[in-house]
């Protein structure tokens, strides 16, 4: 087992609190099953608007359309992994049923979050890890953050 | 043993009541090894984690945690529940409390290392120990 980060950008047109939007999903590929151990969030263009993220484990994983970042290994003998990060998909992954983590962040911009998941939420072969956005009081608008995620596998 | 987790949105905001219980199932315990929550509403909330003098009855449409471990452990058995028949009761003593400030996003998060251990259908309870904000409220349990 290895362990891998990267850092992204995910952003989203988000939607009022009742309607969350899929802003970045972990995919295992058909060999390697990732260990998901932090996640870290800097939102960095949020129209003061207090928001909403949650993961969980998607109901369904969607059909990709881009990837968007190459997770880096950080041993220098460490392979490279064929997990995939996804943040623009042709249909979207399903809303998770339950969420594993769910948490309002303040309407400041440039507020920062960081999620230690300790032991490490991990993926079977054909689940996928999806992360929700929204804005609270009905409001909308773009949703922006960088995102570092580091997982073992 | 194996680590699950789970999170909810609260709904009851009134003043010594309990919001959110998580109840170990009546086959096994659980030891709690994170509690997490941020409020939705710029309400001044003050909140206290216990265990109840009284378990709720009869939850309404408990929710299982889910398994961290998604490609290798079996299903949950702790449950969390919002509402109940009859809801817990005010804890003698807590083991935490806070207050938040009335700003949308502020929250806390308690980590027990060792786990707070609750046996077979015993629980814990967050208590509004005032008029509270409906809160994102997650917890992380090993079982």
């Amino acid at each position: 087992m290895a362990r891998y980060s990267t850092g992204f950008v995910a952003q989203r047109h988000v939607q009022s609190d009742v309607i969350l939007q899929p802003i970045f999903d972990v995919r295992p590929s058909a060999t390697d099953y990732p260990r998901i151990v932090s996640l870290d969030f800097y939102f960095c263009n949020e129209p003061n608007n207090a928001l909403n993220i949650a993961i969980g484990l998607s109901s369904s994983p969607g059909t990709l359309k881009t990837t968007a970042a190459t997770l880096v290994p950080h041993g220098p003998n460490d392979p490279a992994t064929s997990v995939i990060i996804g943040t623009d998909w042709f249909v979207d992954p399903g809303l998770p049923v339950s969420f594993f983590r769910r948490v309002t962040i303040p309407g400041i911009t440039t507020v920062s979050f960081f999620l230690d998941l300790k032991a490490g939420i991990s993926l079977g072969p054909t689940q996928t890890i999806s992360c929700w956005g929204s804005l609270l009081a009905s409001a909308t608008g773009p949703l922006v953050t960088e995102v570092s995620i580091e997982v073992d596998v | 043993m194996a680590i699950y987790s789970l999170a909810n949105r609260t709904s009851n905001v009134t003043i010594s009541t309990a919001t959110f219980e998580l109840i170990a199932a009546a086959s096994i315990g659980y030891r709690l090894l994170e509690f997490g929550f941020t409020i939705n509403t710029a309400t001044t909330s003050v909140f206290g984690l216990g265990t109840p003098a009284a378990t709720g009855i009869t939850p309404t449409t408990p929710v299982t945690v889910l398994a961290e471990d998604g490609g290798n452990t079996t299903a949950g058995n702790s449950t969390t529940a919002l509402a109940w028949g009859t809801a817990p009761t005010v804890p003698t003593n807590f083991y935490r409390r806070v207050t938040s400030p009335a700003t949308a996003g502020a929250g806390i998060i308690w980590t027990f290392p060792r786990g707070l251990t609750v046996l077979k259908t015993k629980s814990l309870i967050l208590y509004n120990i005032t008029v509270t904000s409906v809160a994102d409220v997650w917890i992380v349990v090993d079982e």
